[in-house]
């Protein structure tokens, strides 16, 4: 006993989870009838017996559903069999609808009238209005399946859109974890400092380069420059880091001065302004001439914080003619942060010395 | 009086690296060198107290952290030597008296040891003959020969991180020194100012004095620095004829 109700109970869950995904089916059929019946009955008069409206209802829903679940969707299939499948199928359906029709009205009708109280004449006319009564079915069920198909394409197109989005994430995480795996900070810093305490005795100058390097792979690695807003101070360490790398490499015969105050040191402002103004000058200028040294100079003047570079620049250097798309992208980083209150404007001084001046009003 | 240390690390080239630093310095002394945390744990534990326990923080078996709450009562100061820079906080709750971030320089590893101790002060003081009228100098742009520099014929001194670039009237130095000790070398000459962080200037070598900057005799542009700025314009003011005619 016990077990024949948990067995009807799946049976049960079934037919309300299949009313539930229908449900709009069933409200669309009843919001259909309700007029076809109720409104047209009321507004002609006539109402036919309750067999007539269930057999001829039950008929048309049955053309819709396999004229668009089945005519259609086996009719379209192949694009080369369109030809003669789809008149083929159209002639199949509504010739069994009309048969249904016949047999129903020849056989069952005659003898019980469940579906009408007369005897219709079965004629020309009687077909026709069949025919009629089927077709305007067709085309509600070729709506039905145009409609469907859209969506499901529509759908379809943002899932994968959605996933060709996933699947860039994917990658790109992927390829950062990947990069992070290879370089742990740890077995980063670990080999520098096994690097550096092997080359100390022999070659100084490489062991105080894997010190600069350290340095600034620490800076890289630190997460604090991916705030909003840095202190200056821990920048400014970068950017002698940088010195002193590009320095030892050319051997002390760089021409770049870094002019400021240590009271600067504190101030806030937005990260990767001030390193990247000078990567551009180890870039692009031209460091070898002792009469024209580049100068880097950060200052405040009444709440004025001001940053300025001065290089000179390599001879044939391509890249100063379309000057700047790294200094646009500073130029759009400080509008974004501070609107008008930051100015950056560059030009080339009577001494062909490229210049950038920055400045940030508090 | 030698401060006794004991390094804790399991990697024998830092091991190597701190033991060397730990040498040169002459008031340090070291007492026992452990690879293996868990036999540092126990020993340690035992023993006597120690002045400085330098200990690696990602080690096998036992985390330096856990390791430094343990044998934090056993020595007087915790210097943790780590490539990590995420363990800072941890290491602040435990009372570390200084983080070493490897790798790290002597100098670096001498600043430490003297900031925690600083009544025994380190620092290779500068030993120069001050009457004397010229020191030697290596100068990294000739192999690192020493070379005789006078100080009449020094124009300016510029800073270049751990290195100096030295302007004299004949030539350009470069040399392994800190701006630092230079300046001690030149504080017995009142002709020697600093005239910005990185720049000490010679007074007599002042050529032309703008808004802001200072030209030197060999066309050198100084900019004077915020703190430095009153000093040498009263010098300059003071060197200035006055007519009398306003």
């Amino acid at each position: 006993m016990i077990s024949e109700i948990d067995n009807n109970y799946p049976q049960q869950n079934k037919i309300l989870r299949w009313l539930s995904i229908n449900k709009y089916h069933f409200i669309g059929w009843a919001a259909f009838l309700f007029y076809e019946i109720i409104v047209v009955g009321f507004y002609t008069g006539k109402f036919g017996v309750l067999g007539a409206y269930i057999f001829h209802y039950a008929l048309n829903i049955s053309i819709f559903y396999v004229h668009s679940l089945l005519v259609l969707r086996y009719g379209l299939i192949c694009k080369k069999q369109i030809i003669w499948r789809i008149p083929l199928f159209l002639i199949l359906e509504i010739a069994v609808y009309l048969f249904i029709m016949y047999f129903a009205y020849a056989f069952i009708n005659k003898d019980t009238h469940i579906i009408n109280t007369k005897e219709p004449l079965i004629d020309l006319p009687f077909f026709l209005g069949g025919i009629f009564r089927a077709g305007y079915f067709i085309i509600f069920g070729t709506a039905y399946y145009f409609l469907i198909t859209f969506i499901k394409e529509r759908k379809k197109t943002e899932g994968l859109e959605q996933q060709r989005l996933n699947n860039i994430i994917q990658i790109a995480k992927s390829e950062n974890a990947f990069l992070r795996a290879q370089i742990q900070p740890h077995l980063l810093f670990n080999t520098l400092d096994f690097i550096y305490q092997n080359a100390k005795e022999n070659s100084p100058v490489a062991a105080e380069t894997i010190i600069a390097i350290s340095a600034m792979m620490r800076y890289a690695v630190d997460s604090k420059h991916k705030e909003e807003f840095i202190e200056l101070g821990d920048e400014i360490d970068q950017v002698e880091n940088l010195l002193n790398l590009h320095q030892l490499r050319a051997n002390h015969t760089l021409q770049i001065r870094f002019w400021y105050d240590d009271e600067v040191r504190s101030e806030k402002i937005i990260p990767m302004i001030l390193i990247t103004l000078v990567e551009n000058i180890f870039k692009h200028g031209n460091l070898t001439e002792q009469s024209k040294p580049a100068n880097i100079t950060v200052a405040i003047h009444e709440n004025t914080f001001i940053i300025e570079t001065s290089n000179a620049y390599k001879i044939n250097n391509s890249v100063i003619k379309r000057a700047g798309t790294g200094i646009e992208n500073i130029k759009k980083r400080l509008e974004y942060s501070y609107g008008t209150s930051a100015e950056l404007k560059y030009y080339f001084d009577d001494n062909e010395h490229f210049n950038v001046k920055i400045t940030i009003k508090k | 009086m030698k401060f006794t240390c004991i390094v804790i690390d399991d990697e024998i080239h830092a091991i190597n690296g701190i033991k060397s630093y730990i040498n040169t310095l002459s008031n340090l002394e070291l007492v026992k060198v452990y690879s293996d945390p868990l036999q540092a744990l126990t020993e340690i534990g035992s023993g006597p107290d120690v002045d400085i326990i330098f200990m690696d923080v990602d080690m096998p078996m036992i985390s330096g952290i856990e390791l430094a709450k343990a044998l934090r009562h056993k020595t007087d100061k915790l210097i943790f030597t780590t490539s990590h820079s995420k363990y800072a906080y941890e290491a602040f709750e435990i009372f570390a008296g200084a983080f070493l971030l490897k790798p790290y320089t002597f100098a670096r590893f001498a600043e430490t040891i003297n900031r925690l101790f600083p009544k025994s002060t380190n620092l290779p003081s500068v030993n120069i003959k001050k009457e004397e009228d010229y020191f030697f100098i290596r100068n990294k742009n000739e192999n690192n020969n020493l070379i005789k520099v006078r100080y009449h014929s020094i124009i300016a001194v510029e800073s270049l991180q751990n290195y100096v670039r030295i302007y004299t009237q004949q030539e350009i130095i470069v040399s392994y020194i800190g701006l630092a000790e230079i300046r001690e070398i030149l504080k017995e000459n009142s002709n020697f100012t600093q005239a910005h962080r990185s720049f000490i200037i010679s007074k007599n070598h002042i050529e032309k004095v703008e808004a802001n900057t200072l030209k030197m005799t060999n066309n050198l542009i100084v900019n004077l620095g915020n703190n430095y700025r009153d000093e040498i314009l009263a010098y300059i003011k003071d060197k200035t004829i006055k007519t009398g005619r306003s």
